[in-house]
């Protein structure tokens, strides 16, 4: 009660010098404006990375591919074999290569922990249509059980994923839909769609190839927006297709031909790369381990993208650290302000004292004080940060839409922790340069200091 | 009353002490001896004059009393207690809770109205809330100046900001009140009431006020007894009517 009585009469000590503690508030405010948006830039670059790996859950994948040295698990095909030990390589060596087929594909689904597995299978030339309007674009299979995961619900901008049954359904990207005579992606969903493919396909005998032509009807159930990253490549002209829809088109051996001429076990009905999605992310790694101790090579996005995290904690502490700086400076504009108010206070100090302030009572004034300003300027820093962020990236969407980039970018992304470490550390910083003019404050002598007066 | 420097029952404990108090100052080469060995006994509820040239070491005494300042030799005890052996912080709870002072330059903070003055004076007591804001209206309306609540000290007359002084040192109702030269600057008949009110406070509240004063005609209506000091030290006292 006491305490913040004193505090009160510390808002009106800090009131009396008006401009001499707005200027002391805004250093503080321009130290935690500035650490602010540097770490909500650093913060909104690293989002802006990984939301399409989180949104298409490829945090929790793991692809698959046939160990091209027969039977090996390891984490880069390319890398030379030095790390590998002498027993392993024998051991190793009296294993026939592992095939990575549907049986296989089978045996994974069955590791605890994974989700889902399926071949990744694409195709890089089908020929859409509706009604009149035809177009080009490249397919992408899909598991169906890929729209449990309600990531991707943000990618779709219309309709719904494909359903758990059988029926022939295709997604279409945005790009895609207009292609098609969609303007409104919504008017795209519930159409009928002819997908014709061309190519070579599996005959009845083993390594027997036919030359087909197959065009199939699916249902458009949803459009989505392409993801800047992510296994889409750079095309905008893709269509997702359910992994069992597409096993039926031709045109895929192709892309097992050429992991065979890679040296792999490439064969009709063997996969070139298979996708296994985790549970979550934590059990990636145990799950990646167990595929590679079958004999497959096993890479997870995750532990790539581990570089990357790496490289943005080094930025964010960089960037705190350059924020801190400038926050430490306003923190001695706060210990001169106040050590100059101690100065010119010095009878009211000897005053107080006199009239029965403990040396605490006058510490806690001169503290509160560096308080309200540590509190109006952290306040102010984090306005001033919202200002300023506003400002860059009206200017940065304005700059992108000039170059005709449609892609929206939040630069800067203020996460509640974010503001409240800004403010606190604001505060901290001011209570911390007041300690000093505090006690410089709470040694007074009353009568020297009256004498003065 | 008894012409020495300890009047009263023999059996009753001063309520002040001193014991060969002394307090020097080191100027330079030279050392000046403000007081020099002082022994001074006052009973509880007197009023009790000081006078005295110039220099001759009142406002030290006062001090030492009232626990602002500390002796270079001897000893102060005040309502018992030794402020030697007192703590900081003790010594300022002494101050805050034992002792009211009134200043010979008042000391109102300047940038307070004589209100906020008060206010300020009450919320290191430890007073607040709507009874805060009640007593230094009643403190100010006994001193005359009901009207003068939100003037700075700047806006006052001199002998107006001694009179929001003096509300100041009683607020609390201190059982002790040292006074320099509270009607220095007031005329003969604003400090007639002045120390019409100390008295009133001393009879009501039995307080002992040590009142330091040039006004010998004062000094001989209003207190109990009187001491003269010189060049630091207590000559001899002088009896009141
Ligand atoms: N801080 C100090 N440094 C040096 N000398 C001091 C100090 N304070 C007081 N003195 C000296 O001590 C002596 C006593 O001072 P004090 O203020 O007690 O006198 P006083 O009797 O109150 O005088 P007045 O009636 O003018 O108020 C004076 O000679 C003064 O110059
Ligand atoms: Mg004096």
């Amino acid at each position: 009660m006491r305490a913040w009585e004193l505090f009160r009469q510390a808002m009106f000590g800090a009131a009396r010098a008006k401009l001499r503690s707005s200027l002391t508030a805004a250093g503080i405010a321009i130290g935690c404006g500035a650490l602010v948006s540097m770490v909500a830039f650093a913060l909104g670059l690293q989002q802006q990375m990984e939301r399409p790996f989180k949104q298409l859950g490829l945090l929790n994948d793991i692809h698959v591919s046939p160990s091209r040295d027969g039977g090996r698990g390891r984490d880069d095909p390319d890398e030379p074999d030095a790390d590998q030990s002498a027993d392993e390589q024998a051991a190793e060596s009296a294993n026939p290569p592992a095939v990575l087929d549907e049986a296989a594909v089978t045996a994974i689904r069955d590791i605890p922990g994974v989700k889902f597995a399926y071949p990744d299978l694409r195709l890089a030339n089908l020929r859409l249509a509706v009604g009149d309007k035809s177009t080009r674009a490249s397919a992408i299979a899909a598991p169906r059980e890929l729209g449990l995961s309600p990531e991707l619900a943000s990618m779709l901008t219309a309709g719904e994923f494909f359903t758990l049954d059988e029926a022939p359904q295709v997604l279409l990207s945005s790009e895609l839909a207009r292609q098609l005579g969609f303007d409104d992606a919504a008017d795209a969903v519930g159409e009928q769609l002819t997908v014709s493919a061309t190519g070579l396909a599996a005959g009845d005998e083993a390594g027997q190839f036919n030359f087909t032509d197959k065009q199939i009807e699916a249902a458009i159930v949803g459009v989505f927006d392409v993801p800047q990253f992510g296994p889409f490549g750079d095309s905008a002209s893709v269509a997702l297709i359910p992994a069992d829809l597409m096993q039926h088109l031709p045109g895929i051996v192709e892309s097992q031909l050429s992991s065979m001429r890679r040296g792999g076990a490439g064969a009709p009905g063997n996969y070139r790369r298979v996708v296994v999605r985790a549970e979550s992310p934590a059990e990636v790694e145990r799950i990646a381990k167990k595929i590679r101790d079958r004999g497959f090579h096993a890479r997870t996005l995750i532990s790539e993208l581990g570089d990357a995290r790496t490289a943005f904690l080094f930025l964010k502490s960089l960037l705190a650290a350059v924020g801190s700086v400038a926050m430490i400076i306003a923190g001695l504009g706060i210990a001169n302000t106040l050590l100059m108010t101690v100065l010119e206070r010095y009878e009211e100090i000897g005053l107080y004292k006199a009239l029965g302030a403990t040396d605490g009572d006058v510490r806690l004034l001169f503290l509160s004080e560096a308080a309200v300003l540590g509190l109006v300027g952290g306040l102010l820093g984090l306005a001033l940060a919202g200002v300023v962020c506003w400002g860059l990236q009206w200017g940065l969407t304005t700059y992108m839409a000039s170059q005709g980039i449609k892609q929206k970018i939040d630069a800067f992304y203020f996460p509640l922790w974010l503001l409240a470490s800004g403010v606190g550390f604001s505060l901290v910083i001011s209570i911390a340069s007041g300690l000093y003019p505090a006690s410089r404050a709470a040694r007074v002598e009353p009568i020297e200091a009256l004498r003065r007066a | 009353m008894p012409s020495e420097d300890s009047p009263a029952a023999p059996g009753d404990p001063p309520i002040i002490r001193t014991r060969r108090l002394a307090r020097s100052y080191q100027v330079g080469e030279s050392t000046i001896h403000a007081l020099r060995g002082v022994d001074l006994d006052v009973q509880p509820g007197e009023l009790l004059g000081v006078v005295g040239v110039s220099g001759s070491g009142k406002s030290t005494l006062l001090h030492l009393i009232g626990g602002l300042d500390a002796p270079t030799a001897g000893e102060v005890a005040v309502a018992g207690q030794a402020l030697g052996a007192l703590s900081r912080r003790a010594r300022s709870l002494y101050r805050r809770q034992t002792v009211g002072f009134v200043f010979q330059s008042f000391y109102l903070v300047p940038t307070l109205s004589a209100l906020a003055n008060l206010k300020m004076a009450l919320t290191l007591q430890g007073v607040y809330g709507a009874c805060r804001e009640q007593l230094a209206r009643e403190a100010l309306g006994r001193v005359g100046l009901a009207e003068r609540a939100d003037h700075r000290p700047g806006q006052l007359s001199v002998g107006q900001q001694q009179r929001v002084a003096v509300a100041r040192a009683l607020l609390h109702e201190p059982p002790v009140l040292l006074a320099d030269e509270p009607t220095a600057n007031l005329d003969s008949t604003t400090a007639a009431e002045l120390m019409d009110l100390l008295a009133d406070f001393r009879e009501r509240l039995g307080t002992t006020i040590v009142m330091v004063t040039h006004d010998a005609a004062l000094a001989q209506r209003y207190c109990t007894r009187t001491v003269a000091m010189s060049d630091g030290q207590l000559a001899g006292a002088e009896a009141a009517p």
